[in-house]
This record gives structure tokens, C-alpha cells and sequence, in this order.
């Protein structure tokens, strides 16, 4: 097992040619790849082109993004939408939770005009989601499947 | 996965480990953080002391002013202290005025600063009616991991015994006031009051809780000791605890008060010598 | 004073991951003044209703009452608010802002002694504090302070060097023109080369002014390797503890 190698944020790691792309935590600057996070420097192979990545060793700092599958929990029901707070993105638990809100017409694919937010949630309930766009102060998601009710 | 299951039903999580009656982190519920005290570190203040107790830092820096006293207690001195919990140490404080927690914390230390009486406001007095020493003594927190009254106190009691005051030399005719730099007084301090946070979790009593603990408990309890006598109780709210467990709780800081007067003492005959 | 010169940096001591409750955090201490600096994830951004396709910086820079010879309010003044909008103008351009749109990282300095050079501290701490927190950024930055009186240039000033720098004296008792006087805080992303944050208080002429901002050029450069030393040493102990757990 070789031993890592640890870089620290502006770090410059290769050339930036066919062969080599920036991948996760670094970024392309002058024709060079340097790194923008503290931490352990991995070479993937991907179709041929080698991908250069940084993951830091703590938590990634991840924020809720345009297609990202999230796992949340309902805290507010009324009407039209329903509120939700965020626990986590894809696999990765976060320390912070973020806010989101399910729309009425988001629920089911479906049928949009007789859904009963109601019916479908309770407060309390874990649901999993995808993010749909961001609005005024929180953003929306689709298509959601519960995956389990518990009190 | 158990870090998900940790988010998403805390409540959950933290049964299963105590009704084996151990806490997640491996500790036994009824043990005790080890406390670490550092003294002195403030160059610009008159007396400093640095607690930690587990995670949770505090710091506490006292200076001293020099003012007339109030007309209704002419030879009594101040102490006012303040106790800041800033954003720095938490994410759940925001920046701005102060807290709920920290004013109630403020609150509770100086009621019991008062009623201990381990210090005598009459000691800071210089001369009676004209000039008193004021200390202020502010508190601030650098990590809160629970158990925020008992690391404060701690700090507090221990910087009192680390200030110097200098001499003053005051001429009242002509409003004159000269210190003198090389005479260095300490404060007496009769007792020390010394405390200890029990959290109530469902039937069960948690020693010195951490921050996560304190969240999901469904009460808080602090008690205050001194010279082996309970002092001070401290229960805001919270769900009732049967007599039995409270005095099981009494005696327990009893013992625990020991160990820490201990450490505070050996920690300012080191800066002594 | 007269004719002093300092231009090699005081020693400094660096730790992060200081504070338990934080993301990233570090610590700073050279001589006395000492500093601590915690980093939060970022959140939501209060009362804000568009969006927008960066994230923002919130500092605040505060000093501890006991931290001063005289004892400061709780209340930020003047002094701290203009503090907290340099390390966020200094910091802007290091962190990468469009990997976290529309939310804001926290980022808060305590100074709990202050003996000079606090400012340019609270920057580099604000650096590293940033990184450890997996926050992603363009380039470690570093900050360095100078302060001039007449000829005299002091790297790394204390308080009582800063003070007596801020004072105006004449050139001679004939001339009205003022010395060159000032204090000057000088924030720069090293790989790079660029200066990201350049602070000047008082009064100096152009030639002063080209040797001051070399002499902090090569302070900053000083200081690198003792960030990435700092960075390096926790990314070893976190690899090890996660190996063994």
C-alpha cells in the first residue's frame, strides 16, 4: 500500500493535457490542475482518461444541489406543500441539516389535482426526494417515495 | 448506517445504548469527564483561568477598575460577571445580543456568588465611601459540549484565586490616586462552591452530559456544593425526578466536589511558586 | 526605536481542529496575542430572497473584554466591525464561492489577547480553519503586518510598536510635511502570487510604500510552510484515527 499523498488547497498537481482531467475538489487554472481542499490526492481511471481528485478526510463540505437524491424529515404539513428538513444527501449524513419544501403538485407523477398532501404524509415521516430547483428561500423536490413511517 | 439511524431517530439511538447503561462514546452513565485547568495564560488580565471539562472549554478573564461605590453600600466593592456564549462555540448561537442560556447562566452565577459568600465585597473596599475595586469578571465559552454552569463556576472560583490586585494609595483632598505596581494583593476566597450537571433521560439519570445528550434529555438538573453542604439547585423545568434520585445526585456531586477543589488548589499553589 | 529594523517573522504557533463543536477551526498564537478562529458548514442565507450563483462569507472579528489593556465592551465597535469586513474581503477571493451558491460559511475570530499583528493573524487562522473544514478554496492565504515609523520598519509588531506607529511627527521642525508613518496589513495567496487584502493606516510615500509591500510579500511566503505543516499534520492524525477506528 503506497503511502498517501496529502496536499494542501492551491497545490499544483499535474498538467492539464487529454490524459489528465480535474476531477472532485481540484480545479483547472493556466493549463494546470491544482487542488482546492486539505487532504488525500487519488488518481481514477475512467474510459482511459485519468480523473484527479482531492477528498478531504473529515466530512465533505456537500450542499443540496439540482438533481441530488436526499433523505429528509417531514416537520410541517399544510394544504399546498409541505416542509421538510434535510438529513442527507445521497449517502453522506450531514452535521447541518438544510430546509426544503414539497409542493402539492410534486407528490405523484400522477393525478396532480386530487393528491391530499395529508394523506400522503404525516409530520415525522422520512422521505426520500429529489431536488428539483431552487426558489425563494427553500427548494423544491420531486417525486418522492416514503420509504418509512416512523414515530 | 448508524449514523443515519443516529440523525434520523436520535431518541432511538440513544435507548438502545443506556438501557445497557453505557453511552455511545463508551462512557459509563455515571461517570465523569476528566477536567483539565490552566492558569495565568491572560497577560492583559488581572487574574485568568481556562477550563475544560471533556470537550466543553471555557475562559474567564478578570480586570480590575477602580470607581466610587454605591451611596447605599459604601464599603462594599463589585464583582460583576458576564457570561458570553458567542457563535464561535456552537453552531446553535447566533451572533447578537445575548442568548437565553447565557443570560440565565449570568443570572445563576451571580445569585450564587452572592449567597455562597466566598468572597467578601467588603475586602475590595479601599477607602470607605470614595474609591472600591471593580472586577469584572467575563466568561467566555470556546466550545460548548454540555455542562456549561459547571465549567463556568469552575473557572470563575479559579481565576478569583489567581487575581493581584496592586496597592492603591488614595489622597482625598486633593482626588489623587497612586498605584503601586510592586505590591501585589491576592483576594481571600472563603469557599468554593463547585457543581455538577445530571441530564434525565426517560427513567434514567446521566453524569455530566454532552452537548447531544443535554438535547434529547427531558430534563436538566445542576447542583451546587460547598464544604460538603448542598448550596444551590438548579432545575429549570424539566420532568419530575423522584427524591430517592435526587439525593443519589447530592451525594454523588459530594464526592466529585472533592477531586475538583483538589485540582483547583493544585493548580494555584503551581502558579505560586 | 529609531533606527530599528525587524524583517524576519516572529515565531508563530499554529494548531486546528481546536474546537470540537466546529467544522474547522484553528488557533494562532505569536508572542502574546493569541487568537482562535471556528468555521461553520454553510447554511442558509437569512432574509434573502433571490439567488444567486455564489456563496457569501460572513465574518465577524471580536475582541474578548480582557483581551486589551483597557477593558473593551461587548458591544462590536468601530475597530471590530472594520476588522471583520477586511478578513472577509481578504478571504473572498480565496474560497471558491460557486461550489456552495446560494448559502453562507460562517466564519468567527476571537482575539483573547491582544498584543499587535491580530488582524493578519485572524487571516491566516481564517485560512487554515477554512481548509480544515473541507471547504474548497483557491489557494492558502497568509497575512503579515508592518508598521513604519520614519525609517524605522517592524515586522510583526506588538501593541505598544503598533501605537507608536499611529502617531504623526513632523519631518523636522520646519517642515510641515508629516514622516512616513503607518501600519500595513498585507493578505496574500501564495501559489498564485496575488495579493488578496491590502490594508494601510496612515501616511507614506511611494518609495516606502514599494519596500514595505516586498518585505510582506516575503513575510507571507515565510509563513506558507508553516500553514501546510499545520494542514498536513491533520490530515496524518485524521488518516490514522480512521484507520484505527
Amino acid at each position: 500500500m503506497t503511502k498517501p499523498l496529502i496536499c494542501v488547497p492551491g497545490q499544483r498537481l499535474c498538467i492539464l493535457d487529454k490524459i489528465h482531467e480535474s476531477g472532485q475538489g481540484t480545479y483547472e487554472r493556466q493549463g494546470y490542475i491544482y487542488s482546492s481542499l486539505a487532504g488525500i490526492v487519488d488518481v481514477v481511471d475512467k474510459e482511459g482518461v485519468k480523473v484527479v481528485e482531492v477528498r478531504s478526510t473529515g466530512e465533505q463540505t456537500l450542499v443540496p444541489t439540482q438533481g441530488d437524491i436526499v433523505t429528509a424529515q417531514v416537520t410541517i404539513l399544510t394544504q399546498d406543500f409541505c416542509k421538510c428538513v434535510i438529513k442527507c444527501i445521497g449517502n453522506t449524513v450531514l452535521s447541518r441539516t438544510y430546509r426544503g419544501m414539497l409542493r402539492r403538485e410534486d407528490v405523484c407523477a400522477t393525478d396532480k389535482d386530487h393528491v391530499q398532501i395529508y394523506k400522503s404524509y404525516r409530520p415525522g415521516d422520512v422521505i426520500l426526494a429529489r431536488v428539483v430547483s431552487f426558489s425563494e428561500f427553500s427548494f423544491s423536490k420531486g417525486n418522492a417515495l416514503t420509504i418509512n413511517s416512523y414515530q | 448506517m448508524a449514523k443515519q439511524f443516529k440523525s434520523l431517530h436520535p431518541t432511538k439511538f440513544y435507548r438502545d445504548y443506556l438501557n445497557h447503561d453505557i453511552r455511545p462514546d463508551g462512557r459509563l452513565i455515571s461517570k465523569f469527564r476528566p477536567v483539565i485547568i490552566n492558569i495565568g495564560s491572560i497577560a492583559t488580565a488581572d487574574g485568568s483561568a481556562l477550563v475544560r471539562i471533556g470537550k466543553t472549554t471555557v475562559i474567564c478573564g478578570i480586570k480590575a477598575e477602580l470607581c466610587p461605590p454605591k451611596s447605599e453600600r459604601p464599603n462594599e466593592g463589585f464583582l460583576i460577571c458576564n457570561v458570553d456564549l458567542p457563535p464561535l462555540c456552537s453552531s446553535k448561537f447566533r451572533p447578537g445580543p445575548p442568548s437565553d442560556l447565557a443570560q440565565i447562566t449570568t443570572r445563576f452565577l451571580a445569585d450564587l456568588i452572592l449567597n455562597s459568600a466566598c468572597i467578601d465585597l467588603k475586602d475590595l473596599c479601599i477607602v470607605k465611601e470614595k474609591l472600591v475595586w471593580c472586577l469584572y469578571a467575563d466568561i467566555i465559552c470556546l466550545d460548548h459540549d454540555g455542562c456549561i454552569i459547571d465549567a463556568c463556576l469552575l473557572v470563575l472560583l479559579t481565576a478569583l484565586k489567581t487575581v493581584r490586585l496592586p496597592g492603591v494609595e488614595y489622597d482625598a483632598a486633593i482626588d489623587k490616586k497612586t498605584i503601586n505596581e510592586d505590591e501585589q494583593k491576592s483576594l481571600s476566597i472563603y469557599n468554593t462552591p463547585v457543581s455538577t450537571t445530571y441530564a434525565m433521560f426517560e427513567d434514567k439519570v446521566i453524569t455530566d452530559p454532552t452537548a447531544e445528550e443535554e438535547e434529547i434529555s427531558s430534563g436538566l438538573l445542576t447542583i451546587v456544593v460547598k464544604n460538603k453542604e448542598l448550596c444551590s439547585i438548579h432545575k429549570p423545568g424539566g420532568s419530575p425526578l423522584s427524591e430517592e434520585k435526587l439525593y443519589d445526585c447530592i451525594s454523588e456531586t459530594i464526592n466529585h466536589a472533592d477531586l475538583l477543589i483538589t485540582l483547583i488548589n493544585t493548580a494555584v499553589a503551581e502558579q505560586n511558586d | 526605536m529609531e533606527g530599528k529594523q525587524r524583517s524576519n517573522v516572529k515565531f508563530v504557533f499554529l494548531k486546528c481542529g481546536v474546537v470540537s463543536q466546529a467544522k474547522g477551526s484553528a488557533y494562532f498564537e505569536v508572542d502574546n496575542t493569541k487568537l482562535i478562529v471556528s468555521v461553520y458548514d454553510p447554511r442558509e442565507i437569512p432574509k434573502k430572497t433571490d439567488y444567486s450563483s455564489k456563496g457569501e462569507l460572513f465574518c465577524i472579528f471580536k475582541y474578548a473584554p480582557f483581551s486589551c489593556p483597557n477593558r473593551r465592551a461587548h458591544q462590536p465597535d468601530a475597530d471590530e466591525k472594520q476588522h471583520s469586513a477586511i478578513v472577509k474581503r481578504a478571504l473572498e477571493s480565496a474560497v471558491c464561492r460557486h461550489e456552495f451558491p446560494n448559502f453562507q460559511v460562517d466564519v468567527y475570530i476571537l482575539v483573547l489577547e491582544n498584543d499587535g499583528s491580530a488582524l493578519s493573524g485572524a487571516i491566516t487562522a481564517a485560512g487554515i480553519a477554512l481548509a480544515q473544514a473541507g471547504i474548497p478554496m483557491y489557494d492558502t492565504i497568509t497575512a503579515a503586518t508592518l508598521a513604519i515609523q520614519g525609517t524605522t520598519k517592524l515586522l510583526d509588531p506588538t501593541l505598544e510598536e503598533e501605537t507608536l506607529c499611529t502617531v504623526a511627527t513632523h519631518k523636522s521642525d520646519t517642515e510641515i510635511d508629516y514622516d512616513s508613518h503607518g501600519i500595513i496589513v498585507l493578505a496574500m495567496l501564495s501559489t498564485h502570487e496575488q495579493i488578496s487584502e491590502f490594508y494601510q493606516l496612515g501616511n507614506l510615500d511611494l518609495e516606502t510604500l514599494n519596500e514595505s509591500v516586498n518585505i510582506l510579500m516575503n513575510a507571507a511566503k515565510d509563513i506558507v510552510p508553516l500553514v501546510e505543516k499545520c494542514l498536513v499534520d491533520y490530515v496524518t492524525k485524521t488518516l490514522k484515527s480512521n484507520a484505527e477506528s
